[in-house]
This record gives structure tokens, sequence and C-alpha cells, in this order.
């Protein structure tokens, strides 16, 4: 407890996560550096759009249940007539029962039958559900929130800068990411550990990875990516003649020379001479690969969290021991057509996360991976019609063989939206833990000490849990 | 034919000196260029010898540029027949060329299909090949840009490919529009099922306190932060305006559940006709489903029993008010057409003609109508702005669609055939095509964010948005590099032996000699504006390379083929300035 006075240190110690007994992984963490021994890798799998809560953990209890059939009615007599795309069906519902049931409080919860896989991590303690987290500056009420009484995140409800704020803790045109901040700080312990293949995207450039090293590396769903012109004799002519050209341009698209006047044609050569660099490298390292016997189901997420699978695969040959990934999903901006769309979506969601773990298992790696699920915001309990709109707080899984999984950890809501657990009569769910005490629980695992955490999180001293617990050390 | 010459490169000291003169600046003391004048004129102003409008277009460099930002780019042709024109001139032809919709071009091409069972409906993605026939070689090349720009602020992505005529009819509500007034714009798309379907609105009912459901808000965020005002209160300039040291946010929840209720009642306007076509016309309200609550947001109110029709006029009309619309939609504009991360002056200029709806050019040609909102002269005014004759300017990140377009155009690619080139039917993957496709956004935020600023650049370091940057990445340049590879390579694969064919000569007849050849590429391709370093290090790949006694012809082609591919493949070719 270097870096706490023993009234901190009391502090942290209520709640669900004293209950579950963090002692011993607090008081392991009395390193001064970030501890950067082995490897260890945190994939976040992103639900642009904003994943509906209410759709995700559901109330179960028979009370809670009647008041969340009538509070989303017109929504959820679309599910009843169309049981094929997704039933919601009180019956229907796979029942969530952590070890720590108490944190329930008498009410019960279950998960729609679309996430077995995700039920069945859950019942073998690897995956671990965090109930009610969302961006905060500090903790808020209802009345607290509608007196504007207590600072507030910026642009709540909104799209990109609600993204912004889970992956960066600020609005859009924020410049630094909370993954990239974690590998800046283990680097700062440990500059040997490499930047540029550090974080890794297979969803397009993202703040979320963004740090003080290399722009992330965008990874192919199709693992590597030649330069055709160079690659294929055919194009030039096979003739050797035509080697030095070949090696020439390759050595201008991987150059940087910063030769313009032009900040702009700058930049650009920036990003794509390192990117296709590094492309290069990691097309030579994934020529040499073992391909992984684990199939994934196909889907949205399938192809990305095969890459991620490859790339964690070929860790010791590209010499790299911390990395952040970064995996999105599209679809769940579900204002209209919820019953038939999203269903899907959740199906590919479990399916992938089951994938993903079985192939770390292949790989042997599965306690050094954690796989966590973020998204825009949740959405409100009260339907459109046929749909929902953009709320704040969601529940989400945290997978990996070093998760204290089979337990629940946050808040879980009343199904009354005129309680306290929500900020109007649309039933926007206020979080109960922030963004940031569930990224500081991840950066704990991750190696990252207090005060790192601190310095990478600006408003986690404003929480009494700064480690939720859900992590083993 | 474009002659030009490798001591063309240095133009833009010279020529730039002429200009300025020419519209009463001038040097000063220390050998810097003070910028021309704006607005009033100096006090003692020199005796102006005979006016040259800075607009004019005195050399084939600001040929080639105007061209890169006013189209999709200019052949040689183009290029050479600019030249002694006025910029502004060149303008008020684009907009006298008619119109030519594409729904009518769409429709009798499908139409069979569409009236087929429902099931069997499935149609070409006509509208998407007409669009790539459109930028590569329609003659309307501004209006044309212009819905490609306004696609990417008043987004509906592509949904369903087989409902072809759906999409047809929301790009002639931006395409006929586009030298219109924004505030049709809004009405019109406002109506269409393309947009009710992509947000969602159409089918929203008024609030059921039986079953507690609530109108759909989606539509009424989004109109706000994207389509019109954006979060922050703005200046004129398009800075925030800043109370305390601290944005104001123009609009919260309660604005947004109040404009929710104005787009209740919405949906098509069926008719006898087959069903297909209730998508080709205005939705209609039912008053039975619209909100009969009053709607207070904004500035507006809209009291309680105000029927449908009236208050979405009223609402679209209180919306368009907002003294942040100027700005807004200045600032994007300029972005989709000359710079990625404009000066405030810049944004004020484009917003004051937007907001007054007109815009004379330096050489007294005038643009618009005089009405808020005035399409012309917002492009005008974007386009023939000062900054766009200088020199130093920062430019713009071009997205790989008008790198694209702009290649084809510039090898006067022959034998166009985008059906039987189907791989012009989805460019939209990452790493195995150009990572963009037109109407294709992954979102109704578009390819990338107006605001976006690039992590550990130059360009970020000093605070400059870059939009484009946020899809360029190690994946996204491969396979842009690897795509536009195959057409220079006259390597497509699906469209047949001659389709996409270059025309090589000119560039072949150069090819003996890297300096000549580089030269020419670069004119034609950049303005001249390559680095001297990447000139020379392209100039000496070109003479590295192989001329084979018995096979001359083809040595001479790859040599041109390299050239191009270095060229098209360049930072320098990535942004326009």
């Amino acid at each position: 407890m270097t870096n706490k006075t023993r009234r901190d240190f009391l502090r942290t110690c209520v709640g669900a996560a004293c209950a579950g007994g963090i002692l011993p992984h607090l008081m392991a963490n009395t390193a001064q550096a970030a501890d950067t021994s082995g490897y260890k890798a945190l994939v976040c799998l992103f639900f642009f759009g904003g994943i509906d809560n209410h759709d995700v953990i559901i109330p179960r209890d028979n009370a809670s249940y009647q008041r969340f059939l009538n509070t989303r009615r017109s929504m959820m007599d679309i599910y009843a007539a169309t049981p094929e795309a997704g039933s919601r069906a009180r019956a229907d519902l796979l029942p969530l029962l952590p070890s720590n049931s108490g944190v329930f409080g008498g009410l019960e919860y279950g998960l729609a039958s679309e996430y077995e896989p995700v039920v069945d991590l859950f019942n073998s303690g690897e995956l671990a559900v965090v109930g009610g987290v969302g961006p905060l500056i500090q903790p808020t009420t209802r009345a607290q929130f509608n007196a504007r009484s207590v600072p507030l995140p910026k642009q709540l409800f909104s799209h990109n800068d609600q993204q912004s704020t889970w992956m960066a803790l600020d609005t859009e045109g924020v410049r630094l990411g909370w993954g990239g901040r974690f590998i800046d700080q283990a680097r700062a312990s440990d500059p040997t550990l490499r930047a540029d293949l550090a974080g890794i995207t297979t969803f397009g450039n993202t703040v979320f990875l963004s740090g003080a090293g290399d722009a992330p590396f965008a990874l192919s769903r199709s693992g590597a990516l030649p330069l055709n012109l160079v690659e294929n004799r055919n194009i030039l002519g096979t003739s050797n003649d035509f080697d030095a050209t070949r090696q020439q341009i390759n050595a201008t698209l991987t150059s940087m020379n910063a030769a313009s006047p032009n900040v702009f044609a700058n930049d650009f050569e920036l990003l794509q001479s390192t990117g296709v660099g590094l492309s290069n490298e990691y097309g030579e390292a994934y020529a040499q690969r073992t391909p992984l016997t684990t199939t994934f189901t196909p889907g949205q997420a399938a192809g990305q969290l095969s890459a991620v699978a490859e790339a964690i695969s070929l860790r010791n040959v590209l010499g790299v021991s911390r990395q952040v990934f970064f995996v999105g999903m599209g679809g769940f901006d579900t204002h209209s057509t919820q019953a038939t769309s999203l269903p899907g979506l959740q199906t590919q969601i479990a399916n992938g996360i089951r994938d993903f773990r079985n192939a770390m298992i292949e790989l042997g790696v599965w306690d050094d991976v954690t796989l966590f699920t973020a998204a825009d915001f949740g959405r409100t309990m009260n339907d459109n019609g046929d749909g929902t709109d953009h709320g704040w707080a969601g529940h989400h899984f945290v997978a990996g063989g070093s998760v204290r999984g089979q337990r629940v950890y946050g808040g879980f809501p009343d199904s009354d939206i005129a309680s306290g657990d929500y900020t109007d009569d649309r039933g926007r769910l206020i979080p109960t833990v922030s963004v940031e005490q569930y990224a500081a629980t991840l950066g704990s695992w991750f190696g990252l000490t207090s005060g790192e955490l601190r310095s990478a999180l600006p408003n986690l001293a404003n929480f009494n849990d700064e480690d939720l617990g859900f992590m083993r050390t | 034919m474009l002659v030009m010459r490798r001591a063309f490169r240095g133009f833009s000291f010279l020529a730039a000196i002429v200009l300025i003169t020419a519209c009463g600046g001038g040097g000063t003391d220390d050998g810097t260029i003070a910028p021309p004048p704006t607005g009033t004129p100096p006090p003692n102003p020199p005796a102006p010898t005979p006016t040259v409008s800075y607009s004019l277009i005195e050399d084939e460099a600001a040929a080639q540029r105007f061209l890169s930002t006013a189209t999709f780019g200019g052949t040689a042709d183009d290029i050479a027949n600019l030249v002694g024109r006025d910029a502004a001139d060149w303008l008020a032809a684009e907009f006298a060329k008619p119109a030519r919709p594409y729904l009518p071009q769409v429709l009798p091409l499908v139409t069979e299909r569409l009236n087929e069972p429902f099931n069997a409906r499935a149609t070409r993605p006509v509208h998407a090949n007409l669009f790539w026939e459109a930028m590569i070689n329609a003659d309307d090349q501004l209006r044309q840009r212009a819905l490609f720009a306004l696609s990417q602020i008043v987004v509906v992505g592509e949904e369903n490919l087989n409902v072809t005529h759906r999409h047809a009819y929301y790009m002639d509500a931006l395409y006929e529009n586009a030298f219109g007034n924004y505030r049709d714009v809004l009405l019109d798309i406002t109506y269409t099922p393309t947009m009710g379907n992509y947000l969602t609105y159409r089918g929203s009912r008024r609030a059921n306190a039986n079953t507690g459901q609530l109108p759909d808000e989606n539509y009424a965020r989004e109109i706000l932060q994207l389509f019109t005002i954006g979060l922050l209160e703005l200046n004129m300039d398009g800075t925030p305006v800043l109370v305390n040291g601290q944005t104001v946010e123009t609009y919260d929840n309660d604005d947004i559940v109040n404009l929710s209720r104005v787009f209740t009642g919405m949906n098509f306007d069926r008719g006898p006709d087959p069903e297909w076509q209730m998508w080709n016309r205005p939705m209609t309200f039912n008053a039975n489903l619209h909100s009969p609550e009053s709607k207070d947001f904004l500035d507006v109110f809209i009291p309680e029993n105000t029927d449908g029709p009236t208050s979405l006029t009223q609402a679209i009309d209180g919306i368009f008010a907002h003294d942040n619309v100027p700005p807004f939609m200045a600032r994007q504009l300029i972005q989709r057409f000359t710079m990625s991360s404009p000066p405030p002056e810049y944004v004020e200029r484009v917003a004051m003609a937007f907001a007054t709806g007109s815009y004379t050019a330096d050489n007294g040609v005038s643009f618009g109508t005089g009405t808020r909102g005035d399409l012309q002269a917002t492009l005008a005014a974007v386009l023939l702005d000062e900054l766009m004759f200088e020199d130093t300017v920062a430019g713009k990140v071009r997205e790989p669609v008008l790198r694209f377009i702009h290649l084809i155009r510039a090898m006067e690619t022959q034998n166009i055939d985008v059906v039987a080139e189907t791989r012009l039917r989805n460019t939209g993957d990452t790493g195995t095509s150009l990572g963009q496709h037109p109407f294709r956004p992954p979102s109704v935020f578009n390819f990338y964010r107006p605001g976006y600023i690039a992590p550990n650049t130059q360009s970020g370091a000093q605070g400059l948005t870059a939009p484009e940057l946020q899809i360029v990445n190690g994946a996204s340049s491969i396979g842009y590099i690897n795509f536009v590879g195959d057409y220079i390579f006259n390597r497509t694969p699906n469209g047949g032996t001659n389709a996409f064919e270059p025309n090589y000569a000119p560039f072949v007849a150069l090819a003996d000699d890297g300096v000549a050849l580089v030269t020419y590429v670069d004119n034609l391709m950049t303005g001249g504006r390559l680095p001297q370093q990447d000139f020379d290090n392209f100039a000496a790949i070109i003479d590295g390379m192989p001329l084979r006694n018995n096979q001359i012809d083809a040595d001479l082609r790859k040599r041109a083929q390299t050239a191009i591919y270095l060229l098209a493949t360049s930072s320098t070719f990535a942004v326009v300035q």
C-alpha cells in the first residue's frame, strides 16, 4: 500500500468486491512499476450503436419480469409474435446464477437463450458479468442527475461522443485512449516492450488504442497483406531484371522522408509507410504460423477474433509481450426492428466469445488473455414501438482464464423505471460503476500500479472501489 | 494535349508574385508576400494596375489544382482548356448545366424486375453503377462532386442493395438540390422513405400511455447533431462559443424528446400503383398517429394539436434558422472539397455566403439568389476563396474514392464498363479494396468524423482536423495501393481484357527518360508538387528499369505504369492543395 493511506485502503474494501475477498490482490499490488513479466493481452469487443442493456440482463423473478414486460409492451409483443427470431418469454430465459447471488438482493435475472455459450462460460467460472457500467465523473443519483448538481460526462446519449468517452474518457476529438495509455504505462516501466505491435485493431483506426507511441496496427482479417506489385512477380515481369525495381518500390512505400512542405502529406506518408512496413513484417511472421485448429462460427466478429487469435499465436515470433486488441461489431443502434435484428447479433457475440476462448485454450494462453465487452451506451427500457432509444449504462461481460468468474460485479437495476436507477421515465439506466473502475480492474491485471492507473484514469479517485475485483492476480 | 515542362515545377513562386501584384497587394520588405486584401481596401492604396481576378487560371498548375477540388480530377485536356479562364466563369458554367436525375435512368432498367412477385424482386444496384460512371465521365462534374459531398453529410448508408430505386430516389433529393437550397435538402430528405427507414422514424407513433411506448428519438437527435447545428454553440467562424471558458451545448435531451414528436405519423404514401413505387415519392402523415402534444425545442414552440405537415415545416424552418447552421455547414462543405482543417476566417467567409445566399467572385461574377442556405453561393465561396489561389494552403487529404477516380480520369481510361467490372459493386473492404464505397459509410456518422485529429502526427500536434486520416492505416494503404495497381497495370479482374484500359500513349512517349516521364505524370496528377527528393527517387527508379531491345514496347509501358503507380501511391497525390 505504498501509494495509499490506510483510510484509502479501507474505502476500497466495501461492497461486493470486499465480500469477494480481493484483499490478497490489493496487498500484492505494491510494486512501484508496472509488472511487465510474461505475456498479457486485453481484447476489447465493442458493440457500435449501443447494445440494449435491458436485453442483455433481463429481470427474471415474476414481479420484475411483468413490470419489464409492461414497460416495453409493443416490442415484447413483436418478440412473442416472432419467437423464431428470438424468444424473450420468461420461461425461455437462461437463469444467471452467480456464486455471489447476494448482490441481486433477492431478485432474479436471466439472459436470452442466444447467450447460451456465455452462460456456459459464466457457469464454468471463466466469465463475469459487470452490471451498470457507464461513463461517470463521480457517483451519481437520479436526483443529482436531474438537478445537474454533480459533474456529468459530456454529450451523454450521443453515439460518437459516448464511444469516445468509453474508449478515451472524453468526447470526440480526445487523442489518448485508455488502451493506448495502458501500453504507454507498461512501456514506461519496460522500454524494451515493442510499441508498434502492442496496439492492434481489426476494426479500423480507434482512439481506444491511441497512446504516445505508434499508431495502432490495423490487422486484416485475411492475416497477411502483401504488396502485390512487389510480391507478385507476374506484374512487372518474372525476370530478375525487375528485382531492383521491386525492391525500390517496396523501399519507397515503407520509408518516411517527410520531404513535403505539406503537413498532411507528411502525416499521410507516416501512416502509410509505417503501416505498410509493419504489414510486411507481420506477413513474414504470418507465413510461418501454425494454423489454429479451432474454428470460428461465421459471424461479424468471427474473422476479427480469429485474426486476433492468430496474432496472439505469433507473439513470440514478433517479440511482443503486452498487447491490447480492439474488435468491433456494428448494428446495435436498434431504434427499429430490434426483435428481429438483435438476437442474431447476440448469437454472434456469444459464439465469438466461446470460439475465441477455445482458440486461447488451444494456444495455452487463456490465463494470459482477457476479453471484455464495451458499447456506446445502453438503451431505453421503454420502447418506441419496435425498438429502443439511446440510454446510458450497460451490462458487460469479462472472459478469461484469470477472470474471477461465475460472479457478478457492479449493480443490477430495479425494473421499475420510476426508481432511482434511471434518469427519466424512458428507463435510461444510471451507471453504478464507472468505465474507469471497469478499466482500472483490467489495468491492474495487465500489470499497472494504482498510481499508473490513476494517471491513466483521471476520475478514478472519485470512486470507492478502484478495483472491482473481477480479475485474479 | 498537356504541354508542361520540368521548369514548370517552379511556377508557383513566379506566378504568385504576378498574381498578388495584380491584385493590388504587394511584397513586403523582407521578401515575404502579403496576403491579398480582403474586403475593404487599405488606406491610400497604390493606383491599381489593370485588375486581374485572383481566380483567373493562369497556368496549368493552377488549372490542375482547381480541377482537383471542383471535379473528380482533370484530364490533360481539361487542364489545358482551363488555362486563361477565370475559375468563377467555369463555376457559373457548371451551375448552368442541366441536371440528369438518377431515378429516371434507373427505373427503365429495373421496372420489369420490380413488378415481379416480391420474392423475385432483387435488382442490380444500378444507381451505384451510374454513379461510378458519372464520377468518371459525366460532364456535370461539380454537381456530381456536390452529390458525393452531401451524401457524406446527410448520410443514408445503403442497407439493401437489391432495391436500387430507393437509393436513386434519395440520391436525387441531394443531386437535384445540390445547386439549390440546403433548407430544401433538409425538407426533402426528411420526407424520403429512404431516410425514414434509415433513421427509423418511418412508422414512429405518438406516445401511447397504455403501452408506455414513446416516439422514436433517432432522427431528432441526428438531424440536429449531424445535419444542421451540431452539439456546441458556434461562432460564425465555426469555433465554439465560450462562456466563462466553457463550451455551450446546443440542446439537451428534453429538446430531443420534444422534436421526436414532430416526426411521428410519417409513413409511406400508399397508392393504387405497384407497392414498390411508394418508395419513390414523399412520405405522408397519418393524422391519427401524429403527436398532438406541443413540441418545444431550441427556440421553436409548436403548439399542441398542430398537424404533421405544419409541424414538420415549422421544425425544419426553426432548425434552419439556428445561428449554427451556416458555420456548421460551411466547415463540413469546405472539408469535402478543399481543406481538411480550414482556418476560421475561411469558414466565416463561406458561412456568410451561406447565410446571405450570395457570393461575388473576384472577377465580379455573382452567385446565389440571396436566400439563406443557397448552395450555389456557398459552393462558390468554398471553391473560389482567396486561400485556394495561394501557394501555401494546407489543403485536403483526399479520401480513397477521390484518389481512385482522379487516377482513372487522368489515365484517360477507356472502355469503362462499370457493370462488367463487378469489383466496383463493393469497394468498401479495407485491405483488399479502397476501404470506402460511395453512399455506403458504416453509419450515419460517415466514413470519418469532421472533428477527427490524427494522434501522434504533425497535424495532430498542431490541432488540425484531418477527417480522411481516420481511414488511413497499413491495411487500408495496402488495399488502396493494390487496388489502384490493378487499374494502372490493366489487370482489372472482371471487366474483360480491354476493360478499364488506360491510354498509355502520352506516358509511353516519354518513358525512355525518367525525368521527362515523372515530370509529365507529376504535373498531370499533382500539379507538379512532388518534393524534389521524391521526384529524384521516382525518376531514378524509372531510369533503372530495363529497356530490352527485344521487348522495348512492353518495357516502356512498364515504365509508364510504374511512374503512374509511384505518383498514385504518393503522399503528394493524397493531398490536394
